[in-house]
């Protein structure tokens, strides 16, 4: 029971976060794309009142969390006017067998969590300790961080996920580990439903599946904070993408830099990753830049809190850069990416892509590209050889940011392109509207160009 | 403008179109066939047994033995209720002695709330916890004496 309790708290978010779908975006997508951003916006959006609270002298009880928890989900309710002028446009459907497939993927991804196969040891040694804690205190524990016998739980990381975990406990009384590792699958989810309403193709939304629970079980990561960081990047990635409505693109944007930046250290780099990509990307605007200043607000002031408390240590680390290192770093990291998997898991989307329009995916392969570019630019300042145990250890699970970035890029190539009246309303409304995909120059597909000649 | 025949490039864009989309749906069903059927030779490898549900988390996280993590959070959750609410307690590996190693405990501090889960600090002139929980071997120490030995490990108390 404790479990069940456990994973409901998880399957809760999207309730309080329901108030995006007043979006006009998020409107578009179909359900499932709608139901993961609300998650993605329900988890930014309690993690940041469970914090907040305290501060206030609202210290964590169940019926307090409750109340909190039900005033930010009717209001959103209301926001939301739920019910009335979803999209019904629903994702190019591929037949029963590309169902079948996906359900199969899911299955063996639900094996391998409930069989404990996946699990990363970040969940037993800090991010379950910290959720415990934090929980036990009714607020984010700096007593329990200041300990000097956690100085190695890495104290100053980010409290997202610990906070949700205190959620999770909070609901089921009794700190529930499964259900701890199946937020990771959830997540999963959660990314694939973003990619599928996002593409709008359930062929497509195959492929992220496979390619990511492949990812995700030969890294391991089942329970530590890369699940969630992922889900906030592709939430992000998504919205400068697929959502051509630019309130909806910076709102949404600007809840997956934030949720990412309050997940990971590795958060962070993607922030700069998404602010050069806006300022790099047509149309380059203010209000596109400004996608990263919630972000930096929650995460400034997290810093704050831990330099006030001496605990800040991970975000200060650096050292003299080995450019010496640097075919030995490529090398180790290139190698470490085939995550024993012969690489099938990059090869299969860079092909899909490359058999789509590549201008649509312009957006998630300059953030895959730079957040790659980020990961070998720290491997280089590392303090040992690269080639010992650092690459081997984290390159499989910081390398699944580009990963995720290179799905999306073959969902935005791809994606929209299976049935053929888009075809036929693309030439025959041409003249009045732009029916290309959102987040690209109006490009209709290269065939089509060609047939002006 | 000289335009092509409407009919000629519906049929030409459609044509070219279903071609693309074939390759990319046969990209994408052997990929993820290939996909699955070296996870599942991942999954076989980290162990059995492949049908019964774990006794924890961590069980088949790493092929090979189980790991001391995982014994971690067995003998933590076997402890539990012979310590009393506030104690100092440490979790070690002697087997890896001197240094240990801190992940032991650490783990054992999100099994062990109602304790205080300290560093081992075990050496002479160091303020020793009260409880020290050993995995694996038993410990050897003259400051301790046995409470309880599980199959994964004992139980040790601080003598007065």
């Amino acid at each position: 029971m404790t479990d069940v309790l456990g994973f409901a708290a998880y399957l809760l978010l999207p309730l309080i976060g329901i108030a995006v779908w007043r979006l006009d975006g998020v409107r578009k997508l179909a359900l499932d794309g709608r139901i993961a951003i609300a998650g993605a916006a329900g988890a930014l959006i309690f993690g940041v009142a469970m914090a907040v609270m305290p501060v206030v002298g609202l210290t964590w009880s169940r019926t307090r969390l409750f109340v909190v928890f039900g005033l930010i989900a009717v209001i959103g309710f209301r926001v939301a006017r739920v019910g009335a002028g979803f999209s019904r446009h629903r994702p190019a459907e591929a037949g029963l067998y590309t169902k079948l497939a996906l359900l199969l993927v899911f299955a063996i991804t639900a094996y391998a969590l409930l069989t404990a196969r996946a699990t990363c040891g970040d969940l037993l040694f800090f991010w379950g300790p910290k959720g415990v804690h934090f929980f036990r205190a009714g607020k984010i524990d700096l007593a329990y961080l200041a300990d000097w016998s956690n100085v190695m739980a890495h104290r100053d990381y980010p409290p997202l996920l610990p906070l949700l975990y205190a959620w999770s406990h909070t609901v089921s009384a009794q700190f529930s580990w499964w259900a701890a590792v199946l937020f990771s699958g959830l997540c999963l989810a959660g990314i694939v439903a973003i990619v599928r309403a996002g593409g709008r193709s359930d062929v497509v939304a195959l492929l992220a599946a496979a390619a990511l629970s492949c990812a995700f079980i030969s890294a391991r990561v089942a329970g530590a904070a890369d699940p969630l960081l992922l889900f906030f990047e592709a939430t992000t990635a998504a919205a400068l993408t697929f959502m051509d409505d630019a309130r909806s693109q910076w709102i949404v944007a600007a809840i997956g830099v934030a949720g990412a930046v309050l997940t990971k250290v590795e958060g962070l780099g993607f922030a700069v990753a998404v602010l050069l990509t806006v300022l790099l990307v047509k149309p380059r605007t203010i209000a596109r830049a400004a996608i990263v200043v919630p972000g930096a607000l929650l995460i400034g002031a997290w810093l704050l809190v831990m330099a006030h408390h001496g605990m800040l240590a991970e975000y200060l680390s650096h050292g003299p850069i080995h450019i010496e290192y640097l075919p030995r770093v490529l090398t180790s990291t290139v190698r470490t990416a085939s995550m024993e998997t012969l690489w099938i898991p990059w090869i299969a989307p860079a092909l899909v892509m490359m058999l789509g329009d590549v201008r649509r995916a312009r957006v998630p392969l300059l953030l895959g590209a730079l957040t790659f570019g980020a990961a070998i630019f720290f491997y280089l300042h590392g303090p040992e050889d690269p080639t010992s145990w650092w690459i081997r250890a984290s390159a499989p699970r910081v390398l699944l940011t580009p990963l995720v970035m290179l799905v999306m890029a073959a969902s935005a190539a791809t994606g929209e392109r299976t049935p053929c009246p888009a075809v036929i309303l693309t030439l025959s409304e041409a003249k009045g509207k732009d029916l290309v995909h959102s987040g690209g120059d109006p490009s209709p597909s290269p065939r089509l160009r060609n047939t002006k000649r | 403008l000289e335009l092509p025949s409407f009919d000629l490039v519906v049929a030409d864009a459609t044509t070219s179109v279903q071609v693309e989309t074939k390759a990319i749906r046969a990209i994408i069903y052997i990929s993820t066939a290939l996909m699955m059927l070296l996870l599942l030779e991942r999954l076989h490898a980290r162990g059995g047994p492949y049908f019964e549900i774990p006794r924890t988390v961590f069980d088949h996280a790493v092929p090979g033995p189980m790991p001391l993590s995982r014994q971690a959070i067995v003998v933590s959750e076997q402890a539990a209720p012979l310590l009393p609410r506030g104690a100092t307690v440490t979790v070690i590996a002697p087997e890896l002695a001197p240094n240990y190693d801190v992940t032991h405990y650490l783990t054992a501090s999100g099994f062990l709330p109602r304790q205080h889960v300290v560093h081992p600090t075990l050496a002479e002139g160091e303020r020793w916890p009260d409880f020290v929980i050993a995995l694996g071997k038993p410990l050897d120490h003259s400051g301790y004496r046995l409470v309880r030995a599980f199959p994964e490990g004992s139980l040790y108390q601080r003598r007065e």
